[in-house]
């Protein structure tokens, strides 16, 4: 999504985005809402709830997987551990919200970052 | 026309902090759509999940889900149009301010720092949204395997959708 709206910018400006959004979105968007409709009249059935209690779990599993590849890229430079860490104690121990995460946290994230880029 | 309306607010403001994507904000995406509105309860939020998993597009087609539950068709795209358009307006900007930069080690120490609070963010997303969506310790079971194998193979994601659904039929998760 992120990408599509950098990508359009890029050849076409602000349409361009416009046109990448809609182009990526409107067919998975139809398809998602036939799932559903399937969903609606055979969510009944031990059958599905078992595949979606089997997808669910491997979704699960996939978000993290994202989080994962992206902490082995931040081992090149070990001190920036310290802030995903940070991030992860304030966030998933103290139950932060977003905004607050961000307020305490990018300080320190800023200055290793700053370090990083001189290497 | 009203609960149309009170989507695209609540799900524009949703979207506002969740430029960095849905990944990181599924755990805040819960809290709004089952504690706080009751647009659906826990066990849809999870099927919806689980749809949006295997359905073709990006993740964010859950949101598109709640939508289309509360209004059909149109719910479902202007759920779609809601979560998309602050956090795209806010990317573009973002990009062209830091394409914009002269300094190149600030532009870079800028991406740096937001890298590394994303990789701490999504992380915990996934430990908080799995601590709602898996009922039993089989799914944890098979969430570990899907990293594992996401991580030491080259296998394709919808292999591992394939194996969730094979093991959730077997009813092994």
């Amino acid at each position: 999504m992120n990408l599509a709206v950098c990508v359009g910018t890029r050849f076409a400006g602000i349409p361009g985005a416009l046109a990448a959004i809609l182009g990526l979105m409107l067919g998975p968007v139809f398809i998602v809402v036939l799932l559903g409709m399937l969903y609606e009249h055979f969510s009944y059935m031990p059958l599905v709830q078992g595949v979606l209690r089997g997808v669910s779990a491997v979704g699960v599993g996939l978000i993290a997987s994202t989080g994962f590849k992206m902490l082995r890229t931040e081992w090149k430079y070990p001190p920036m551990l310290i802030v995903i860490a940070l991030t992860i104690i304030e966030a998933a121990y103290f139950h932060l919200g977003l905004g607050w995460v961000v307020l305490i946290t990018s300080p320190l994230a800023l200055l290793l970052a700053w370090r990083k880029a001189q290497k | 026309m009203t609960p149309l309306i009170g989507l695209f607010l609540k799900l524009s403001a949703f979207s506002l902090v969740a430029f960095g994507g849905i990944n990181a904000l599924l755990p805040v995406l819960f809290n709004l759509a089952v504690n706080q509105e009751h647009w659906i309860d826990a066990q849809t939020f999870g099927d919806f999940f689980a749809i949006a998993q295997a359905a073709p597009g990006p993740n964010l087609m859950t949101v598109t889900l709640i939508g289309w539950k509360i209004s059909g068709l149109l719910g479902a795209l202007v759920a779609t149009l809601a979560i998309s358009w602050p956090s795209s307006i806010m990317i573009y900007a973002l990009q062209r301010y830091l394409n914009g930069m002269r300094n190149l080690k600030k532009q870079q120490s800028i991406q740096f720092a937001a890298g590394a609070l994303a990789v701490g963010l999504v992380l915990t997303a996934s430990w908080q949204i799995a601590q709602q969506i898996n009922h039993s310790s089989a799914a944890y079971a098979l969430s570990l395997g899907v990293i594992a194998i996401t991580l030491f193979t080259r296998w394709h994601p919808l292999y591992c959708i394939l194996l969730g659904a094979i093991l959730g039929v077997l009813g092994l998760v």
